[in-house]
């Protein structure tokens, strides 16, 4: 068994992105070592600040410009956690120069770009994860019951994930009528496009359980924020997927405000077999713990610098038994990298994981379904 | 006062849950429609059916479940001047709207729809939760249910829960994409909808094993309200493992029955709508499509 330590390279602390909740997992295995924080010269103005910040409380240096820190001979991962209109370029340099990729949830924010980072990895012969989608207690304890064979065929997947965070407000009526605005850009200072925030990850397990997704259905225009809802890019959104087997997907979606939900906001799937239905609660296991003091005293409020809560959380009643998928999926990578093989989730299921997105997108704006795959160019 | 004479018609797993009360009458004629497709070939009424309707002079027909001689058996019925009752659509009645519906020679409607048969105890408190208890706008409804045995109680059960869906999101579907697969005997049927509040909502009816009491979401920018039919029921650890206890759903069925069968005159009051009629039957052709088409069905329903 190899004990060779890889060098990591944490490539920007954006708050558009989830760097900062790959941290512990980089520090607490042995067989990582973080090696630096670098990021482009041209960013937003609080984003270098922040990356000097984490690069002082980790103790290791912080480069300018990226490309220069990924070519070090120390770096053997990059860790891309920039906004998603900076992944594909960062990671196609990163692959070019021989390092395996770990990146946040997309890698690209438009096909070709997708497809270009496929295109490099396949070219360097580097090892690629996404570690969001399927290494969460909801993905592996819905593969379990599918590996169990107690379900028979599988016909049919329901999921629901949404964030209790943020807070909602009343929305007029002048700005509930905005048009419900098209894919492509991603990047706002006040809000996400909450299908693919979240959206995702629901989408990360059907197509973990389905064979290849052949067409899409979507939905977005109900709203909790002003902020969401004036620029016609949903907070909420429904889904509707079909695999080649014909097998019927649906998810729900979205970021429902805070204090809506004890434990989160629903983190479940439905599996529907031939020989049974399973229900899969992504909150579990867990410690149900209720306090007096939790109660007597909640006047909890999202903080004011970080209103729609997309890096903290309100306080739960309940404590995770879980094991952290973060932690998972660096044991994967790691894997990977000792014995050539593929990781669980590669920058091909994320080309494909944004193809479905996109045409969810497109379905929602042309109120029909799209099918796949997805010419890049589908009017809207 | 008179009873009533009534002819109930159902599957096996409707019919057993009216109380034994009831079905053991002298004036009621039960037939197991799962007897009946054995013997019964093409379209025509069953011949057992028929038998019943010809030498009783019934008062009403119950029809609790689906089949796909309904159409011309309810026809019958109604040509001899019985009053019908059906816990759901009729399948292909679209084109027939004006045969099922039309007033006969004593100038009274014959057929209704009582689909409140499966309504359950749980829909006055989500109406109270989602009027009284800061639930805000509705942004989503979405319900699995157990539909029953085969195809057509899965879209009656998907029907019910369609209207369900706008009594409890108080407005009106005015968009509905349909997907279904049937692998062997099994069947996943899915509404994907649209109300012109903006709200969404998914159904989910299939025929594998499923909670009896099904499992509902619902969203407002207020809150969630969810219900876990399996959750809110007594379970048993049994050597075989765990088991829930049977929900009894006989009172409901008695007072159903007391309500609209029971000891008075049979008087139906209300037709179904023609829109009603015709969105039920886009809403079973899409099932078809998709089922053969393995693809998502836009069903051009009127709003």
């Amino acid at each position: 068994m190899s004990d060779r330590v890889y060098g990591v390279l944490l490539v920007s602390f954006s708050h558009h992105s989830h760097q900062r909740s790959f941290i512990q997992s980089f520090i607490d295995h042995p067989r990582i070592r973080i090696i630096g924080v670098a990021d482009d010269m041209d960013i937003d103005e609080y984003l270098r600040p922040l990356n000097h910040s984490w690069a002082d409380k980790l103790g290791v240096p912080y480069f300018e410009p990226i490309d220069e820190a990924v070519k070090r001979a120390d770096v053997d991962i990059v860790s891309i956690g920039h906004e998603i209109e900076r992944r594909s370029h960062i990671a196609v340099m990163a692959a070019g120069a021989g390092k395996h990729l770990w990146i946040d949830k997309f890698i690209g924010a438009n096909l070709d770009e997708c497809n270009s980072v496929v295109e490099a990895v396949d070219k360097a012969g580097v090892k690629s994860i996404l570690p969001s989608y399927v290494y969460n207690d909801l993905v592996r304890q819905s593969q379990q019951v599918i590996d169990s064979c107690e379900l028979g065929d599988l016909l049919g997947i329901h999921v629901d994930i949404m964030f209790n965070k943020g807070k909602p407000a009343p929305i007029s009526v002048e700005i509930r009528n905005a048009t419900f605005l098209p894919p492509g850009q991603w990047k706002f200072p006040e809000f996400k496009r909450e299908l693919l925030t979240i959206g995702a990850y629901a989408i990360g397990l059907i197509t973990r359980c389905f064979d290849k997704i052949s067409e899409v259905y979507g939905q977005g225009d109900a709203y909790f924020f002003p902020v969401h809802a004036k620029s016609g890019a949903e907070d909420f959104g429904v889904l509707t997927l079909i695999d080649e087997k014909g097998r019927v997907g649906t998810i729900s979606s979205g970021r429902i405000g805070v204090g809506s939900h004890a434990i989160g906001g629903p983190n479940q799937a439905v599996l529907f077999g031939t020989k049974g239905t399973a229900r899969v609660d992504g909150g579990r296991p867990r410690l149900d713990s209720n306090m007096r003091s939790r109660i007597i005293h909640a006047d909890y409020e999202p903080p004011d610098e970080d209103p729609m809560q997309w890096a903290s959380s309100p306080p739960s009643p309940t404590i995770r038994l879980a094991e952290d998928p973060m932690a998972l999926a660096l044991i994967d990578l790691i894997r990977a990298i000792d014995n050539d093989q593929s990781t669980l989730f590669t920058v091909k299921d994320a080309r494909d994981h944004m193809g479905i997105l996109l045409a969810g997108y497109h379905a929602i704006v042309q109120n029909k379904s799209v099918r796949l795959p997805l010419m890049e160019e589908v009017p809207s | 006062m008179k009873v009533p004479k009534v002819l109930i018609c159902g599957y096996e797993d409707v019919l057993s849950q009216i109380p034994g009360s009831i079905l053991n009458g002298p004036s009621v004629f039960p037939v197991s429609l799962s007897q009946v497709e054995n013997s019964n070939q093409g379209c025509a009424p069953p011949e057992s059916i028929v038998s019943i309707v010809e030498t009783n002079h019934l008062d009403l027909c119950v029809f609790l479940s689906p089949f796909y001689e309904m159409r011309n058996t309810v026809l019958l019925c109604m040509e001899k001047g019985l009053r019908v009752t059906t816990i759901g659509p009729i399948p292909f009645a679209e084109t027939f709207w004006r045969e099922l519906t039309e007033l006969t020679n004593d100038n009274k409607p014959h057929w209704r729809i009582d689909d409140d048969f499966y309504f359950d105890s749980r829909l006055e408190p989500l109406k109270h939760a989602i009027h009284h208890l800061d639930f805000g706008l509705p942004v989503y409804y979405r319900e699995i249910s157990f539909g029953g045995l085969n195809l057509l109680s899965n879209w009656w059960k998907a029907c019910q829960l369609y209207k369900k869906a706008e009594l409890l999101l108080g407005s009106s579907i005015i968009d509905l994409h349909v997907s279904a697969n049937q692998t062997g005997n099994k069947i996943h049927i899915t509404l994907t909808f649209k109300l012109a509040n903006r709200s969404n909502g998914h159904i989910i009816c299939t025929n594998s094993p499923f909670n009896e009491d099904g499992d509902l979401l619902l969203i407002g920018t207020g809150g969630v309200l969810d219900y876990d039919g399996l959750l809110n029921r007594p379970l048993i650890h049994t050597h075989r493992g765990i088991k829930p206890v049977s929900t009894n759903k006989g009172a409901q069925v008695q007072s159903w029955w007391e309500k609209n069968v029971g000891e008075k005159d049979i008087c139906i009051k209300a037709l179904p709508e023609k829109k009603q009629i015709q969105n039920q039957g886009k809403i079973l052709e899409a099932i078809h499509t998709s089922i053969r088409n393995r693809g998502i069905i836009q069903a051009s329903i009127v709003s």
